[in-house]
């Protein structure tokens, strides 16, 4: 379970992304947060910026019409 | 990290939210973004001004755009502004020859108001992309 859910379903790109972003500058490392989006770009989009600034992805997993993906703030 | 400076000179809808997409990515990845505002794109940042009488739609894509809950370019801009480095300047010209004033722009967004030399200084590391 995640520290914190962020639903961002019904918004497009780069909405889920930025509210992802926001929520880890305002919560301490190690916290994670689950972003909830319908957004297909985003499920694939998140995890690259997730790799490419060094955050940890948890997982990314296809639910009933949208996509959960959890990150841990790693610094 | 790499340095982008978009020039804005357009008033079409789809232009500038691919623009705000692009800046607002890279400035979150750690990457520094200026956005230099101009001709008919200084319009399309009046202040208190709805957002389908900013924008000029150049195909179906604006359209959708405005119907969907797509984040506007406008509030991309500004919320990357809170989470990286990106800096938005209008252009003196376009700005005297509108006989407007930094109040006319939306609030929260412009850094401040530049000529094309200071321009081309603070964008000399940058790679420039004319919109």
């Amino acid at each position: 379970m995640a520290d914190k859910v962020i639903d961002a379903r019904g918004s497009f790109c780069p909405g889920p992304l930025m509210e992802l972003i926001a929520a880890i500058k305002s919560n301490p490392v190690g916290t994670t947060i689950e972003v909830l989006s319908t957004d297909k770009g985003s499920a694939k989009d998140v995890p690259e910026w997730v790799k490419k600034v060094g955050h940890e992805l948890v997982g990314v997993e296809e639910k009933d019409g949208y996509w959960s993906i959890v990150v841990k703030r790693a610094k | 990290m790499s340095k982008l400076a978009f020039v804005l000179s357009t008033q079409v809808h789809e232009k500038l939210q691919l623009a705000a997409m692009m800046g607002s990515i890279h400035a979150t990845v750690g990457g520094e973004v200026l956005f230099f505002v101009s001709m008919n794109a200084i319009l399309a940042f009046k202040k208190n001004t709805e957002l389908k009488d900013r924008v000029i739609p150049e195909g179906e894509f604006s359209k959708l755009m405005l119907t969907k809950n797509v984040p506007n370019f406008i509030n991309i801009i500004k919320q990357t502004k809170m989470l990286g480095d990106v800096k938005v300047y209008a252009c003196s010209m376009a700005m005297d020859v509108l006989g407007w004033h930094i109040e006319d722009l939306e609030e929260g967004l412009f850094d401040d108001v530049i000529g094309l030399t200071s321009f081309f200084d603070m964008a000399e590391d940058a790679k420039i992309i004319f919109v």
